[in-house]
């Protein structure tokens, strides 16, 4: 009797040990298996809805817009390299919360179509672990319900994460910041962030006045 | 200077849901631009000038997108943005252009305005010393003042870790110890 307590407490040890680790494997498994159910629906709203209608181009009045509110899915982003295309729900805010459901949107950054910084986080071992493939040159692409927005990736680098030439969130010309923590596949805290950055090549523009 | 910047606008962002309109749009409108004018508006002490940050007032921004902002709405919410700078301006900062050095009674005064405002809708502001935080009924937030970049990566306490480690190779050395008193490995 004593061994086999002896044996169920070991292995309680050794499971709360290594249950990290297994967070970590099973984050990284959710890139391939994106499209799982998540019971988290019931905190968040989710506005989203793919349209084949939706273009490229012309312009969108601002008032015709259903702007989200902080943990809402409002949009898909989209990572084209490696040979794959990253499929993911795009929500407007960045706390754990919403990191735990897809990319999030700094609610302090504005939105597609907006002609600034759109600012988006994700984490390594899962959402943004593709950013590590990413090259100068792939596409990345913002689906939302007033339009589809595609950005060229000028810049993909290493960067300490308070470094203020990371990005700019009033710049004049609109860009898409991804970001996620640096390196990749060391476990603990992070003082460095991956950041991809991406000029937009097309998608309408919000007329702000209408 | 950052938090009390941010309690100033926690002050506007808690009093807009209590005047806002059940039909939201997603332009801003006049009162709103009014708002986030002054918002973005230099604030003179002394011989130096002061600003909220600009993802702050983005937030104002994206939070009125989904909301609307009447003309005598407007008028209260300004309001209580003239009374957070009054109360800033009449400390006469002049050293520094940090708002860390404001008194801890004046800073109480500014976050007691936000309470009460809060009290009134139904929200809740919270301070905990580092960041200011607006949440709604639902508990859902309206405004934080936490840093732009977030942590990304998975987090592991490598103390716990160790600690736990070290309790497994105690209870398989006790095992063994026990298992060789009690003979219970065949020689």
């Amino acid at each position: 009797m004593l061994p086999l307590a002896f044996f169920i407490i070991t292995l309680l040890f050794l499971y709360c040990t290594f249950k990290p680790f297994v967070e970590v494997a099973t984050g990284a498994w959710s890139v391939f298996a994106s499209d799982n159910g998540s019971d988290d629906t019931e905190i968040y709203n989710d506005i989203f809805t793919d349209s084949a209608l939706l273009g490229y181009d012309g312009t969108v009045n601002a008032s015709d817009i259903t702007y989200p509110s902080y943990g809402t899915i409002y949009g898909k982003l989209e990572i084209f390299t490696n040979n794959t295309v990253y499929s993911m729900p795009l929500i407007f805010g960045d706390n754990n919360a919403c990191l735990k459901k897809g990319a999030g949107h700094y609610s302090g950054s504005h939105f597609p179509g907006e002609g600034t910084t759109i600012l988006v986080s994700g984490h390594n071992t899962n959402y943004f672990n593709c950013l590590k493939h990413t090259k100068v040159g792939e596409f990345i692409e913002i689906s939302t319900n007033y339009g589809k927005y595609k950005y060229e990736i000028i810049d993909v680098s290493p960067k300490f994460k308070n470094d203020k030439s990371a990005f700019d969130l009033n710049a004049n010309t609109e860009t898409l910041v991804l970001y996620t923590c640096y390196p990749f596949d060391v476990v603990g805290y992070k003082i460095d962030r991956y950041y991809v950055t991406a000029t937009l090549v097309s998608g309408p523009m919000i007329d702000p006045y209408n | 200077m950052k938090k009390i910047c941010a309690i100033i606008l926690a002050l506007v962002l808690l009093i807009v849901p209590m005047t806002v309109s059940v039909s939201a749009a997603g332009d801003l409108n006049a009162n709103e631009q009014k708002i986030i004018t002054e918002l973005k508006k230099e604030v003179a002490i002394g011989d130096k000038t002061f600003v909220v940050p600009a993802q702050y007032v983005t937030q104002a921004e994206n939070y009125f997108k989904t909301i609307d902002v009447t003309d005598a709405q407007a008028k209260e919410i300004l309001g209580y943005i003239a009374e957070g700078e009054k109360l800033v301006v009449a400390q006469k900062i002049t050293a520094t252009t940090d708002l860390k050095v404001l008194k801890n009674d004046v800073k109480s005064k500014i976050l007691d305005l936000g309470k009460k405002a809060v009290a009134v809708t139904g929200d809740v502001l919270t301070y905990d010393g580092k960041h200011v935080t607006i949440t709604d009924a639902n508990g859902k937030v309206v405004f934080k003042n936490a840093p732009i970049v977030k942590q990304t990566g998975e987090q592991v306490d490598f103390t716990a870790i160790a600690l736990i480690s070290l309790a497994v190779v105690t209870v398989l050395g006790a095992s063994v110890v026990i298992a060789k008193k009690n003979a219970l490995f065949v020689k």
